[in-house]
């Protein structure tokens, strides 16, 4: 397995970098974060540039390119903190609307802003795997029950909503607008990717999986995610460590910079070291999932584990490295750092991701199917 | 309507570019990109085609590191690209430079030849002219907005009071602004396609021309840094401020 960047994919970087430079920069990051969270006019803009049609087949308007695409695309969204709806609307529930090609069409367009509703309380997919009732013994028919910790809920405007029916496990596609549905924003720690939670009492839905198909999807959109997180927080942990350089190298004390005492010095290395593994398997991760190869569900976890923790620790030592104003409000550190920890938490802590990779692979030997 | 555009490839627009002992900018190594000035020159290309048809070719004369600036131009939209490269070509002159431009611009046919006003590196602010005197083209020069209809190309250019409208029969070369509309973002299609799009590579020989031809007729002799800018004056509140700020004005002959 090639995992190095082709031509193309610098290119990605590179045009995506400088968009996002110019139009992101982090002071309207800011002012987004500490407003609205979101500005609907700005995420058109991006979807006209064909973004939110990254992996999209090209007669549904997508520019037909893929999962690797989509990562190095993350790290930059990552290092920009950019305030929109990528990972809910394309990574999350894009693949899930193949059966659609209307909503595809909308959401292409950016039109459509779309979320993945598949959390219970705790967080986890797994606890109670489907929190969403389809038809139950309510006197009509709909979904029923509740989700939580929806990313850009409360900008959404369409969720694909996991729920267990009469058939077994199954996906819906269900409008935001009708008044069956109610929506409460969740306390975030990250306020450019915020979390809600969605209650559903008789709600109508157009039926996108069932089954089987609906459990391989849920557990391929989980991958996804867990890739494309690793992807953004190593774009977050190199932007941090870029600001932490560049004071290091300007910033004196004792009649020079900073950067000539080891201690300073060394920790950023280290986080270098870091970042760069953790870039590695990121690479890895994308090309897995991307071929939906068998052990991608283990390559996923185990860069979302790695990727978070060297973001937060990254972002950690350069607010050190900082001083004093890496403590403060008007500096945008505290901003990787949220993002940081938002990621960290979002899907299994790397503890969690941990054990259930060494499950698989000491439970299952030869088993590369095994899911983790 | 085909419309050549010539692109140059400057080191980091948001940089110092660095100088070696002979005073040349130094190209290899470095980080560069499309000039942004010239970017505006795309994209006023673009739109014209898009109204009129036709294709918009690209031209420029660098390094091999030059076709990154085609590649960002292919992928804002236009069609091909041509790269004159040639290591005799180092160092060259604002009026070598024309030359080869203007010969590699002869090769096809062409209705418009558009320029940005100036590199953001050498700045001469000259080869867009001596191309088109060398082309014998009528130039209009410091275009905020283009139009062509019946063959003419028309433009706004702005002046102290409003702006001049210009026009030339076409063919005719002129150079766009930054008061011209934004240059556009490529899209990830345009990204995408940018590498299949045709990239001519020529040398001197190619275009007839030698190197003794293009032996530079300036140099540069000495380089003196830029005064740095000074602090201003507080003028603080009292019996003499205003014969102060009066005796400034008049120094400043505003008065």
């Amino acid at each position: 397995m090639d995992l190095s960047e082709t031509a193309e994919e610098s290119m990605l970087r590179e045009q995506a970098r400088e968009f996002l430079r110019a139009r992101y920069p982090i002071q309207r990051v800011a002012s987004i974060a500490d407003g609205a969270g979101f500005d609907r006019h700005a995420w058109q803009e991006v979807a006209a540039l064909g973004w939110a049609g990254i992996s999209a087949p090209e007669d549904a308007g997508g520019a037909g390119l893929g999962f690797v695409e989509e990562c190095v695309l993350g790290e930059e969204l990552g290092r920009a903190l950019f305030p929109g709806p990528f990972l809910t609307t394309v990574v999350l529930t894009l693949p899930a609307l193949t059966g659609a090609p209307d909503l595809v069409k909308e959401v292409v367009a950016g039109e459509t802003v779309a979320t993945l509703a598949w959390l219970g309380p705790s967080g986890e997919p797994g606890a109670t795997r489907f929190p969403i009732g389809a038809g139950l013994a309510q006197d009509r028919p709909g979904l029923y029950g509740s989700a939580w910790f929806v990313p850009d809920l409360a900008l959404a405007d369409l969720a694909v909503v996991a729920a267990e029916g009469p058939a077994g496990p199954g996906l819906w596609a269900v409008r935001l607008d009708q008044d069956t549905i109610s929506r409460q924003d969740l306390p975030t720690v990250d306020t450019t990717r915020r979390l809600g939670a969605l209650f559903l009492e008789g709600a109508l839905g157009r039926a996108l999986a069932q089954g089987s198909d609906a459990e391989r999807l849920l557990e391929h959109l989980r991958d996804r995610a867990l890739a494309f997180l690793a992807a953004e927080a190593v774009g977050v942990a190199s932007r941090a460590l870029e600001m932490a350089v560049e004071h290091a190298r300007t910033r004196e004390q004792f009649g020079r910079p900073i950067g000539a005492f080891q201690a300073v010095s060394q920790s950023l290395a280290d986080a270098y070291a870091e970042i760069e593994s953790a870039r590695s398997l990121v690479r890895w991760a994308a090309a897995s999932v991307a071929a939906r190869a068998p052990e991608s569900a283990r390559a996923a976890a185990a860069a979302k584990a790695l990727a978070s923790e060297a973001a937060v620790r990254t972002c950690e030592r350069s607010i050190q490295v900082h001083g004093g104003i890496g403590f403060t409000w008007e500096h945008p550190l505290h901003r990787y750092y949220k993002r940081a920890q938002w990621i960290q938490a979002f899907l299994g802590w790397p503890a969690e991701l941990r054990a259930r990779i060494a499950a698989s692979l000491l439970d299952g030997p030869g088993d590369e199917n095994e899911r983790v | 309507m085909n419309v050549v555009v010539l692109v140059k490839y400057v080191p980091d627009p948001q940089g110092t570019p660095e100088l070696d002992d002979a005073f040349l900018v130094v190209r290899e190594g470095t980080e560069g990109a499309l000039d942004p000035g010239d970017e505006y020159a795309v994209e006023a290309g673009l739109r014209l085609v898009e109204t009129h048809g036709g294709e918009v070719t690209l031209l420029t004369m660098g390094p091999e590191t030059a076709s990154a600036a085609l590649r960002k131009g292919l992928s804002m939209g236009a069609h091909a690209g041509v790269h004159v490269v040639d290591p005799a070509l180092r160092g060259s002159d604002a009026l070598a430079t024309a030359r080869v431009l203007a010969a590699a611009v002869r090769r096809r046919p062409f209705d418009l030849v558009l320029a940005g006003v100036e590199s953001t590196d050498g700045s001469t602010g000259t080869v867009p002219m001596t191309v088109a005197q060398l082309l014998e083209l009528p130039s209009a020069t410091f275009a905020r907005a283009l139009s062509v209809e019946d063959g003419v190309l028309r433009i706004e250019r702005p002046t102290d009071l409003g702006f001049d409208v210009v026009e030339a029969p076409l063919p005719a070369l002129a150079t766009v602004t930054g008061s011209a509309p934004e240059p556009r973002y490529p899209t990830l299609k345009g990204i995408m396609q940018a590498k299949q799009k045709p990239v001519e590579r020529l040398a001197l020989a190619d275009l007839g021309l030698s190197a003794e031809a293009l032996a530079p007729t300036q140099r540069v002799v000495g380089l003196t840094r830029a005064q740095e800018r000074a602090a201003g004056e507080v003028i603080q509140a009292g019996e003499d401020t205003a014969k102060r700020i009066v005796d400034l004005l008049a120094e400043a002959k505003v008065l």
